[in-house]
């Protein structure tokens, strides 16, 4: 039983910091009153040992609970928008800007015929498109806003992690941009079969984040119309 | 509610042992069966959710019988309405908590 602390504390590692001490306290509580009430009754031997043992194992997934739970968007409600509408705003905006370079420069890259796309850049476009979709996950967690009850978090730290992510969001869409069309200037084609691909993703880039675009556009004015008075 | 979150046979089964005033994670873990790794994610969820409130017992009282302070939860008035969904869709909810064993129901 001397591990039983140490496997919580290890645990414990996972679950957020706001949450930590009072969830190490839970644990500890459990697994001293189990072991107490077996003791007074005589009947904490190897089977109840090794139950128990079993039990302190469930703090691990208890331990990713936690924070996942703290970390998940749909479970949000309305407010971040209300309370950061400017951030929340310039957020957005940088990523629509992050997104109109991309498009504007493939585009003008793919149709001057001088140094389309490479494979290397296709690549490239492959990761930066899971980057932006990211991206969007986070700005659509920057959107939907904080927790209204937040668990074992105050507002103002969940506020702050959200203007935090906000901002990152927003330099990743733009670091994105300038790095795919960089990367779409630098390598020529070398095959019939890369020039194809090389303009379809392009064009399904191009898709991709014009709809990505709208589709923030929609959601904020969705926001704007659900925003609570006052 | 339900449309909220897939209203598992493990979910509906925590809510009726804390219906019957088991309030402890141990406690619902030897009446419902669960193992450790699904109870306590389960409530975890259940309170993000609303369904459940969880509060610690005092400290005092706790202290007189010479350990810390345990959290308990306790089902919410929405939770009480997602155990009535849950009841008709699991028929035989009843019968799928154990004989309590060294558990009991706290006074509600």
């Amino acid at each position: 039983m001397h591990t039983a602390p140490r496997l919580i504390a290890l645990a414990a590692r996972l679950v957020p910091s706001a949450a930590r001490a009072e969830w190490k306290r839970e644990w500890t509580a459990e697994v001293l009153h189990r072991r107490a009430s077996l003791e007074r009754r005589g009947a904490f031997g190897w089977t109840a040992r090794l139950d128990l043992a079993l039990r302190i194992l469930g703090a691990l997934p208890d331990a990713l609970a936690m924070r996942r739970i703290a970390t998940r968007w749909d479970d949000m409600e309305a407010g971040l928008f209300t309370a950061r509408p400017v951030r929340t705003l310039g957020a957005c905006a940088v990523l629509a800007v992050a997104a109109a370079v991309l498009t504007v420069g493939f585009t003008a890259i793919a149709s001057s015929g001088a140094s389309a796309p490479g494979i290397l850049a296709v690549a490239a476009v492959s990761i930066g498109t899971g980057l932006l979709l990211a991206s969007v996950e986070a700005a659509a967690g920057v959107l939907t806003g904080v927790p209204a009850t937040p668990i074992w978090t105050r507002p103002a730290s969940a506020a702050r992690r959200h203007d935090r992510d906000a901002t990152l969001v927003a330099l990743l869409g733009a670091a994105e941009g300038l790095a795919l069309t960089l990367a779409a200037s630098r390598w020529p084609p070398t095959s019939g079969a890369e020039r194809i691909l090389s303009k379809g993703l392009g064009s399904g880039a191009f898709a991709f984040h014009a709809g990505v675009s709208a589709a923030l556009a929609i959601l904020l004015a969705l926001r704007l119309r659900r925003a609570p008075a006052g | 509610m339900c449309a909220r979150f897939n209203l598992t046979y493990p979910t509906a089964l925590v809510l009726r042992a804390l219906a019957e005033g088991y309030r402890h994670g141990f406690d619902l873990m030897d009446v419902t069966g669960l193992a450790s790794g699904t109870v306590y994610p389960l409530l975890r969820r259940l309170e993000a959710l609303g369904l459940v409130a969880a509060r610690w017992e005092a400290e005092d009282a706790a202290h007189r019988e010479g350990r810390p302070a345990r959290r308990y939860y306790q089902l919410s008035a929405e939770g009480a309405a997602v155990l009535a969904d849950a009841s008709r869709k699991f028929t035989g909810l009843d019968a799928g908590l154990r004989s309590p064993g060294s558990a009991r129901p706290d006074p509600v």
